[in-house]
């Protein structure tokens, strides 16, 4: 593969609440590369969906801000753009589908006006690609792209005549539609039925195949991880802690974090009572404890845990650990 | 189980709300004005240096003075003896209106939403249809057959007020009437008026609270404008509607006697005001943020 | 959707029939008829033969439910063997009889219709007022909220709900009439006239359109589709004034047309403070005989309750109408 089309260098997202700043994302890197499916995993309130809205600058401010860091993408930062670039980048080449398709469409306007918008204002008035007339045209098209069935009477009918699946769709389409290179996904399957889950998956995977688009998804599910991704990060409390190729995160696992993850995962054929779950609870955002900040949970926590911030560190071609036991410095 | 939930209720001065109020400006400038009016009510006679009734002939129409701070009516009696007893009138005015219409507007709407089926459809088409209707246009019919009078405007009101409490009450009857420990409560055999009063009352608390901090100081502005009309409480009492009415007879000549009363209501509409504002903030979670 | 209108239609005809009997028994209500109406012809102490012959002469001799009939169909009609005269009997308010009026030796109905437009026009140049300063205070508050900006537009909203908007009218006559002379304050003839009362009573509403009008901003600028409005990098102008101001207007909408009887309560009172010759003024002055108007005049105030009621109910369906025609959801399908 080659060079990276997103570079997230030491991102730090901090809330300034009343109560005192939340470091929900406190110095994270990863990238990813064109045509690539990058996922990141961790436990509801990591830091994972406000990673995702930092790349797209789209964190409530205030209370939210980004304090430091640097997005790359196609080799520019977005953190340096002006509000109105960073506005045309949105959609065209960045764009992102959320959790819940139910309350992510707006419920007064038809599904094809919304799907329209984006086409209007991105290809027709900002880059003069199609004339207004062929709108309608490719509105279409997308609906038939993400397999909605009669697009081209669907098309005027109002969000809450379509499903839970047909309106992930619809956010697909309607996201998709200005050819982005890079699609975010936030928990795209966690609010659709089982059922639809895995057709919303498919969909993605062929979107990705068709049109090359880099995929980012944000889940909690490590089954999803398991069937969509090329790389993994699993992030916890703020941090990526292990960021891995997929079969590598799976097959050897080296952040004590990480294997109580996989080991919480049900498995088919497992003896009754042997359903594992991670001790202790999700530590304070605010004040997180120092050191490593997984040391409470982590049955393998030394001194130096409590102390010192571990660093990443390589240990294999893709494969990056945040954690003491790897590094050279800690005794065993 | 049960004792648990009350201990829960119990909790409200360490809750999240509670600090939230404490904090909010408004809360104690709305409590501070609150509480003033309420002592002035409590301690008019003290403070007011005249009966509000009292006469002084050769001196009326004076404006402010040592004597009469905020100066003498048509018939001579002080001003601010008057604005001060007229607190007595806004409280009652209030209050009455409250208890009334709440004690109205609360168990049909308690039994609307627990009973729900018929008695709720029946009930709450009551409600509509009395939201609908301009409450001070029927209040004013009301007076012009029964005659003026502070109980006759309080029940003028009140045909038409209740209705607000008891659409509020049904929504939070249907809201808790699903709650788990409301059929853990059924369950285990206890009756539906218990039930009702034990539970469900008490869980209401705070959007009553809201409720009643929002149409007491509405009550009194239209309670003044009825009087203002003439169609309210009567001169000579000292009730700031009824005051506005008569010296608005000599507006250009004597304005200060016109404005005193006014600001006299805003004021007190205004600290109830801001008490509600800052209740309805402190108990809606999603502005806490 | 017709089918819902309908429906509400419908609906229409219990409510109605409750106003027509509340309208009807204002009179009855009173204990006397014959006297007030005695008292509306000027009679001040009228004979025990005089109230006999007025009992006969309007049918209050009757029992309340024949009366009833009577008043809203004219039938059955005046029997002369009974003293009854067809000349002061109302024909029947489903034929827009309302009665004759003493005070201005009318039918009711002519002088009802004489006032209407006069109330209709002060409604809406003070809907517009409102409506205007009340939306825009709310979206900008909204915007900027949590700013000076939003703290004064707050604290000027929260001031007009609570000042008394009678005496606000008072002291705009005070201050623009009387001190600078700028304007006429008393009655209707001309344009000119029409400024202050119109000003008076649309600030006094805007104050709460403008509080409804946040809150509800608030909460749509909170929903997910906001993001994705974003996320698709639409313009803000885009985000904020197509995609959330249409939806934070459906509940402001309603309330809107909920609160009109609170609009109709104050023309009521700002009709009377400015005298503006409508049916507030001709309700409260002339039918009630309050706010400096000579003695009652009964069908008067049965026509001007009646009046004002009908508009309420018109503007409750209206409003079900407007909601509906703003919710796709309710529009389409399944609801309603």
């Amino acid at each position: 593969m080659s060079k990276p089309l997103l570079k997230v260098q030491g991102l730090k997202t901090y809330f300034f609440l009343e109560r005192g700043v939340v470091k929900a994302v406190d110095g994270v890197d990863f990238e990813i590369k064109k045509g690539e499916i990058f996922g990141v995993v961790g436990e509801t309130g990591c830091g994972k969906s406000v990673t995702a809205l930092s790349i797209l600058r789209l964190v409530q401010s205030p209370p939210g801000k980004i304090v430091e860091g640097k997005i790359i993408f196609e080799g520019e930062n977005l953190l340096k753009k002006s509000k109105e670039r960073m506005r045309k980048i949105r959609g065209t080449k960045i764009s992102m589908i959320f959790q819940d398709p139910h309350t992510s469409l707006d419920p007064v306007f038809t599904v094809g006006h919304q799907i329209a918008e984006p086409i209007e204002l991105h290809q027709v008035i900002e880059q003069h690609l199609i004339s207004a007339d062929e709108v309608p045209k490719k509105v279409i098209e997308m609906l038939k792209l993400v397999k909605i069935p009669d697009p081209e009477h669907r098309v005027v009918e109002y969000p809450h005549q379509f499903s839970g699946g047909m309106k992930q769709r619809t956010m697909i389409a309607m996201m998709l539609s200005c050819n982005p290179s890079l699609l975010i996904a936030d928990e795209p399957t966690t609010a659709v039925d089982v059922t639809i889950q895995a057709q919303i998956l498919d969909l993605m995977r062929e979107l990705r195949r068709k049109l090359g688009t880099s995929i980012l998804i944000i889940t909690h599910n490590l089954g999803v991880i398991a069937e969509m991704c090329d790389r993994v990060a699993v992030m916890y409390a703020g941090n990526i802690v292990e960021q891995a190729d997929i079969m590598t995160l799976f097959e050897s696992p080296k952040h004590p974090y990480t294997r109580a993850l996989l080991a919480a995962v049900p498995k088919v054929g497992a003896k009754k009572g042997e359903l594992e779950s991670i001790t202790g609870m999700v530590p304070s955002l605010i004040t997180p404890p120092p050191g490593c900040k997984f040391h409470p949970r982590c049955p393998h926590a030394m001194d130096i845990c409590r102390k010192k911030f571990p660093q990443m560190i390589k240990i294999g071609k893709e494969h990056l650990v945040s954690c003491h036991l790897y590094s050279g410095g800690a005794k065993k | 189980m049960l004792g648990k939930i009350r201990g829960h209720l119990g909790s409200t001065r360490r809750s999240p709300a509670f600090r939230y109020f404490k904090r909010d400006i408004r809360a104690k400038v709305g409590l501070a004005i609150v509480l003033l009016v309420i002592s002035t009510a409590i301690f008019a006679d003290f403070i007011a240096p005249y009966s509000p009734t009292e006469q002084h002939l050769d001196e009326a129409e004076q404006g402010p003075s040592w004597k009469y701070l905020m100066g003498t009516d048509w018939a001579g009696r002080d001003i601010f003896s008057r604005i001060v007893h007229g607190t007595r009138y806004a409280l009652a005015i209030g209050i009455l209106f409250v208890v009334v219409t709440a004690s109205i507007g609360v168990p049909l709407g308690l039994l609307a939403g627990y009973r729900g089926g018929k008695t709720d459809s029946l009930i709450m088409r009551m409600v509509d249809a009395t939201l609908a209707m301009p409450g001070l246009i029927i209040a004013l019919a009301f007076v012009a057959v029964f005659g003026p009078g502070l109980y006759n405007v309080i029940i003028a009101l009140a045909i038409t007020g209740w209705a607000g409490y008891a659409r509020l009450m049904r929504g939070q009857a249907l809201a808790i009437k699903g709650e788990v420990y409301i059929e853990a409560a059924r369950a285990i055999g206890e009756k539906d008026r218990t039930i009702v009063a034990r539970y469900v009352l008490p869980n209401s608390i705070s959007p009553l609270i809201v409720m009643v901090t929002m149409t007491l100081p509405a009550a009194i502005l239209i309670a003044s404008a009825m009087s203002y009309l003439g169609l309210g409480v009567m001169p000579p009492a000292p009730e700031w509607g009824a005051m506005l009415l008569q010296s608005t007879r000599n507006l250009a000549d004597n304005p200060l006697k016109s404005v005193f009363p006014g600001v006299a209501i805003i004021v007190v509409v205004l600290g109830f005001n801001f008490l509600g504002d800052a209740l309805r903030d402190a108990f809606d979670p999603r502005l806490r943020e | 959707m017709y089918g819902f209108i309908i429906r509400r239609l419908l609906l229409l005809i219990p409510i109605m029939l409750a106003v027509s009997i509340v309208v009807f028994m204002l009179l009855p209500l009173t204990g006397d008829p014959e006297r007030q109406v005695l008292l509306a012809q000027g009679v001040q102490d009228p004979s025990v033969e005089q109230l006999e012959a007025v009992r006969h002469q309007y049918g209050y001799h009757r029992p309340l439910y024949i009366q009833y009939i009577r008043w809203m169909t004219g039938y059955p009609p005046a029997d002369p063997n009974e003293n009854e005269d067809a000349g002061v009997m109302s024909r029947g308010l489903l034929r827009g009889d309302l009665g004759f009026s003493h005070k201005f030796q009318t039918p009711v109905l002519d002088k009802m219709l004489e006032a209407l437009p006069n109330t209709l026009i002060l409604m809406a140049a003070a809907f517009m007022i409102s409506l205007a300063l009340g939306l825009l205070l709310g979206v900008i508050s909204a915007l900027r909220r949590k700013t000076w900006v939003d703290y004064t537009g707050m604290g000027a909203a929260l001031f007009g709900v609570s000042i008394p908007n009678y005496w606000q009218g008072l002291m705009a006559i005070l201050i623009f009439g009387i001190w600078l002379g700028w304007l006429p304050v008393e009655g209707y003839h001309g344009l000119s006239y029409l400024i202050l009362p119109a000003l008076t009573l649309g600030t006094a509403q805007a104050g709460s359109l403008a509080r409804m009008t946040r809150s509800s901003m608030l909460d749509v600028l909170r929903q997910d589709y906001i993001r994705t409005a974003r996320a698709k990098g639409l313009r803000e102008r885009t985000v904020i004034y197509t995609h959330a101001l249409k939806n934070a207007f459906i509940p402001v909408a309603t309330l809107l047309f909920l609160r009109l009887p609170y609009l109709f309560g104050g023309t009521v009172v700002i009709e009377t403070v400015f005298n503006w010759p409508g049916m507030g003024t001709l309700l409260v002055k002339h039918g009630m005989g309050a706010a400096g108007g000579m003695g009652k005049d009964w069908f008067i105030v049965q026509g001007g309750v009646l009046m004002f009621l009908l508009m309420a109910v018109t503007a409750n369906l209206l409003c079900d109408i407007a909601y509906a025609y703003l919710n796709p959801k309710i529009r389409y399908g399944e609801g309603g």
